[in-house]
């Protein structure tokens, strides 16, 4: 393919924008994929992805289009993933790209999430074109997303494409705007190979796919690469390009967007923003932009029968080959067992690895209560970092503790200002700007502490705007906290997997949540059960679930004893999904529904 | 140990609304019931060399089989199984179904034991039970048994109904116990799944008791009972003196041999059970009725033996029980927290474990080993 007819391109957008409709539609306008292959989504392959309607890995399609003039451009269109919690591995695929489609919502107009994407757009020097979508529907206002494309995004309103990803309308017109607007990629063929690493994913036979935009020279099959991030070497044993699947070329060069397999046996020796080149006449710097994976978000996975434990270690082990960003290490605990402390990137990635484990491997776990890193700056001036609430330190010793912010920027209609504001400051936060995008929208930017955030922050903000709050955020530096450990007592016992560190003036309401939520699932004992919330020795809340009065059943003849035998076999097998604290059972939900506690209860 | 023998009598005039049982209110089969509980007394009969001295007719709705339908099974009886000169025979009649001639002969044809569905001497009550019979009526049907010569009489009784409280229930229960019956079964209203009682509760028609009120009213009929004169023997029976307990139920709880023809009736013999077809129309035409059966592992039988027994006055003699199924600790915990007690050897339930024995059950049956 010559140079000159490639276009790299990504889509970017704010979630449910419509942006796999889209890509769904070029794919299928431009025949990349036989008819009777459709189906939704086409690029998102996990199945949590095409449930949940979220991508969460790169994808990359070559997509082969005749131009009006004639030509038949090669169009790569690298998917990115549509939540915050990756905002990375966007940037890293956005990087892989000359340009950008920007899609609006015709009906929404522009949201946080496409201010937050077009900005790292910008940082990468990309070309972009907004593409107005769903402008088939009624409540669209084309008009009004074209003057927010001018006044919000400072883009020129006049590229604008409008189209219907839904019914196709428009979308030739986008495909003729990537090839006239998004220049090729430059000639840098002479050089030492440079790619870039956007995504890498594993595959059971062969090992790491390696997902790469080669910016300079090229790379064929048996040259050994070297990875700039790990400094190891391997044997290139094949390279290609994606169409639906992937489809082996002797040679990737300078441009071209492929896949590399090079025996590598995990994801975490081809990190995503890595750059490859070959170890014989290597190029002396790496392209810009590499970093770690860093958790941001920690919580504790224990299986809920220890029998478990073994094949939770494999289900990890197996994630992470396929996903570098996942971190764990062994941890055991007095009320749960063997388990591990894990990290992650945020909230939803969290909920993906849980998901993914129960699913995949089939383990039934208990996740504790997410928690972030913490700075403990000790008396003696020593600083340490705690991610799990049981090594917090005895307050005596503790100087002071800084905790991680956010700075959110939220779009929302003016008419509700009133509960975003009052629901920001709920969770502490500090106003920094509030600015009227146009007369009926408003743009806020909170910092938050990021703590707050990892409890239903989202779910509340799109309930009290009822969905028409959108939300994008970014890390920010640490800042002081008044920090207290919470402790919750079941029958007068510590649950420490229950322990969770809170701002002091929250404590008291995050305890008595917690306890009513326990109340809830904890079923009747033949005891009197009581539930307390403590910090130190001092009990702030209280709840006790009062002892079973009677359960008997009042018939018991012939037909009725196997039935009730099966039942009482059925409810000692029913046990091995409980876990026993002294006395008294508490079930996994019980662990579960301390995550889910919304704050207005 | 000797047998004992069911027959189930499916039929009904109508299905009441707190009823889960398998009923047919289709009387067309009469005939071709009868017909094959005696075909399928001859199929089983020989399996079963133990002397039978009980047999219990129950429903569904035995009184509406005529009485020489219930003669033609108890000959059959006689004839195929070895029966003991001291057989007690109990057949279940609902009040207004029998009339006295009825009830003679069915007094002549060796039946010694009735038992009445009073249910409750109150016309409300019966209303919301949806049963088709007046107090008045139930009265008229017990003085009328008695008449017969009926010298064992039960009644059946529900209480707990929403929206009635306890001194209701004391009143209801004083009436009842004003006929002087030999027996009483009194059942805390279940709502069952299925029911059209259960529908109505979820739907909010009538809320119903309380778990605490339950409790109460559990303890409270065991009181009112014992202060009467009768002796609670089981969670829900109570006799005016031992030999008025009924000797059939007995074999249930104590896992004696039993033979139960009908539809959906369940057998149990040396660590087997098996059940028969519950639709009337599949039993009748069955050549063998058997739908299911299961054999027990020793571990399944003794756990029977746990949960039956603790339902019982008798309890559970400890040392006869293998190690494991009951651990010591834990048992040691109900003594100590008023739940259970050492009777001779035996640990049985108090009035306050009776009430939660199902969560006990569960508890001990939780350290069981498979």
């Amino acid at each position: 393919m010559r140079r000159d007819r490639i276009r790299n391109f990504s889509i970017i957008a704010h979630i449910d924008h419509g942006k796999s409709t889209l890509a769904d539609r070029m794919i299928e306008i431009t025949g990349a994929v036989p008819d009777r292959s459709l189906k939704d989504q086409l690029l998102d392959t996990m199945d949590i992805e095409r449930e949940r309607g979220i991508t969460i890995k790169s994808n990359a399609i070559a997509l082969d289009y005749e131009a009006e003039d004639g030509e038949t451009y090669c169009l790569n269109l690298i998917d990115t993933p549509g939540h915050v919690d990756f905002t990375y591995e966007v940037s890293r695929a956005l990087a892989a790209c000359e340009g950008v489609l920007l899609l609006i919502d015709a009906t929404q107009g522009v949201q946080a999430q496409t201010v937050s994407n077009l900005y790292l757009a910008l940082e990468q020097e990309l070309t972009v074109i907004p593409v107005i979508n769903k402008i088939d529907l009624p409540a669209a206002d084309v008009d009004r997303v074209h003057d927010q494309i001018e006044s919000e995004l400072g883009l020129d309103p006049f590229d604008a494409v409008e189209c219907s990803a839904k019914t196709g309308q428009g979308v030739e017109a986008i495909l003729e705007a990537i090839v006239a607007l998004i220049p090729p990629p430059a000639d840098k063929v002479d050089l030492p190979l440079r790619a870039l690493i956007f995504d890498s994913q594993y595959d059971e036979y062969r090992g790491v796919v390696i997902h790469c935009r080669v910016f300079e020279g090229e790379v064929n099959k048996g040259d050994m690469i070297k990875l700039f991030g790990t400094d190891r070497e391997y044997r290139v044993e094949e390279t290609g390009i994606f169409r639906i699947s992937r489809i082996a070329r002797k040679t990737l060069s300078a441009g071209e967007v492929g896949y590399v397999i090079a025996g590598i046996k995990t994801v975490g020796n081809a990190r995503v923003g890595d750059t490859m080149t070959l170890a014989e006449n290597p190029a002396t710097e790496p392209l810009a932009g590499y970093r770690d994976a860093q958790s941001v978000v920690f919580s504790s996975i224990y299986p809920v029968d220890a029998v478990d434990y073994e094949d939770l270690t494999l289900g990890l082990e197996k994630l992470k080959l396929n996903d570098a960003s996942l971190l764990y290490e062994k941890e055991s605990s007095a009320s749960l067992g063997f388990g591990f402390r894990c990290g992650f990137l945020g909230l939803l990635h969290l909920e993906v690895v849980q998901e993914r484990v129960e699913r995949e491997y089939g383990i039934s776990i208990i996740t504790t209560a997410p928690t972030v890193r913490y700075r403990i700056t000790h008396r003696t001036g020593a600083v340490v970092e705690i991610k799990n609430p049981l090594d917090y330190p005895d307050p005596s010793v503790i100087d002071f503790t800084e905790e991680p912010y956010i700075r959110a920027d939220i779009i929302l209609p003016e008419r509700y200002l009133g509960p975003v504001i009052a629901l920001c400051i709920q969770n502490r936060g500090m106003n920094q700007k509030m600015h009227y995008m146009d007369p009926r929208n408003v743009e806020l930017r909170y910092d938050l502490p990021l703590a707050e955030i990892l409890y239903e922050f989202y779910d509340r903000l799109k309930s009290v705007s009822q969905g028409y709050a959108s939300f994008a955020y970014e890390p920010l530096e640490y800042q002081k906290a008044d920090l207290v450990k919470v402790d919750i007592l079941v029958n007068k016992e510590r649950v420490d997997a229950l322990s969770f560190l809170s701002h002091r003036d929250r404590a008291v309401a995050r305890g008595r949540l917690i306890c009513a939520q326990l109340k809830k699932t904890i079923h009747r004992h033949l005891f009197k059960v009581p539930i307390q919330a403590a910090i130190g020795g001092n009990v702030i809340a209280r709840e006790t679930i009062s002892a079973m009065r009677k359960d008997v059943t009042a018939k018991c003849y012939g037909g009725d004893i196997s039935r009730k035998r099966k039942l009482l076999e059925k409810q000692k097998k029913g046990k091995k999904r409980m876990k026993m604290v002294g006395s008294v059972e508490i079930p996994q939900e019980a662990f579960l529904s301390v995550l889910k506690t919304s704050k207005e209860d | 140990m000797n047998a004992g023998l069911y027959v189930h009598v499916p039929f009904c005039r109508h299905r009441c609304h707190f009823c889960a049982f398998m009923i047919t209110t289709h009387r067309d089969f009469l005939a071709d019931w009868e017909r094959a509980v005696i075909a399928e007394l001859l199929l089983r009969g020989s399996a079963f060399p133990e002397t039978f001295d009980t047999i219990y007719f129950g429903g569904g709705t035995p009184s509406l089989a005529p009485p020489d339908s219930i003669g033609r099974i108890i000959d059959a009886a006689r004839k195929h199984l070895t029966v003991s000169p001291d057989i007690e025979i109990t057949l279940e009649a609902n009040p207004g179904d029998l009339t006295a001639r009825d009830l003679g002969e069915l007094h002549e044809l060796g039946v010694n034991r009735l038992s009445l569905g009073l249910q409750s001497t109150n016309d409300d009550d019966l209303s919301f039970l949806t049963r088709h019979h007046s107090a008045k009526e139930g009265r008229d049907a017990f003085l009328a048994a008695r008449a017969a010569g009926f010298a064992n009489i039960t009644i059946d009784l529900i209480y707990g109904l929403p929206h009635r409280n306890r001194e209701e229930w004391r009143d209801r229960l004083g009436a009842a116990l004003e006929l002087e019956p030999d027996h009483v079964s009194a059942y805390q209203l279940t709502y069952e799944p299925g029911t059209p009682m259960r529908r109505f509760r979820d739907k909010g028609d009538f809320t119903s008791l309380t778990i605490e009120e339950e409790g109460e009213r559990f303890a409270l009929t065991r009181r009112w009972l014992a202060e009467a004169g009768y002796a609670p023997y089981e969670i829900s029976n109570f006799a005016l003196e031992p030999r008025f307990e009924s000797r059939h139920n007995w074999k249930y709880w104590e896992g004696a041999p039993y033979l139960g023809l009908g539809p959906a009736a369940h057998s149990f013999r040396d660590g087997r059970r098996w059940w028969n077809h519950g639709a009337v129309r599949n039993y009748v035409r069955a050549v063998d009725p058997k739908k299911g059966e299961e054999s027990l592992t020793e571990a399944q039988i003794r756990l029977e033996m746990m949960f039956l027994g603790l339902r019982t006055v008798r309890g559970i003699r400890i040392e006869n029980l293998p190690e494991g199924l009951l651990d010591r600790p834990r048992t040691q915990s109900y003594l100590d927290q008023g739940l259970a007690e050492m009777v001779e050897g035996r640990f049985r339930l108090t009035s306050r474990g009776l009430a939660v024995a199902d969560g006990i059950a569960a508890d001990l049956g939780g350290a069981t080993t498979p």
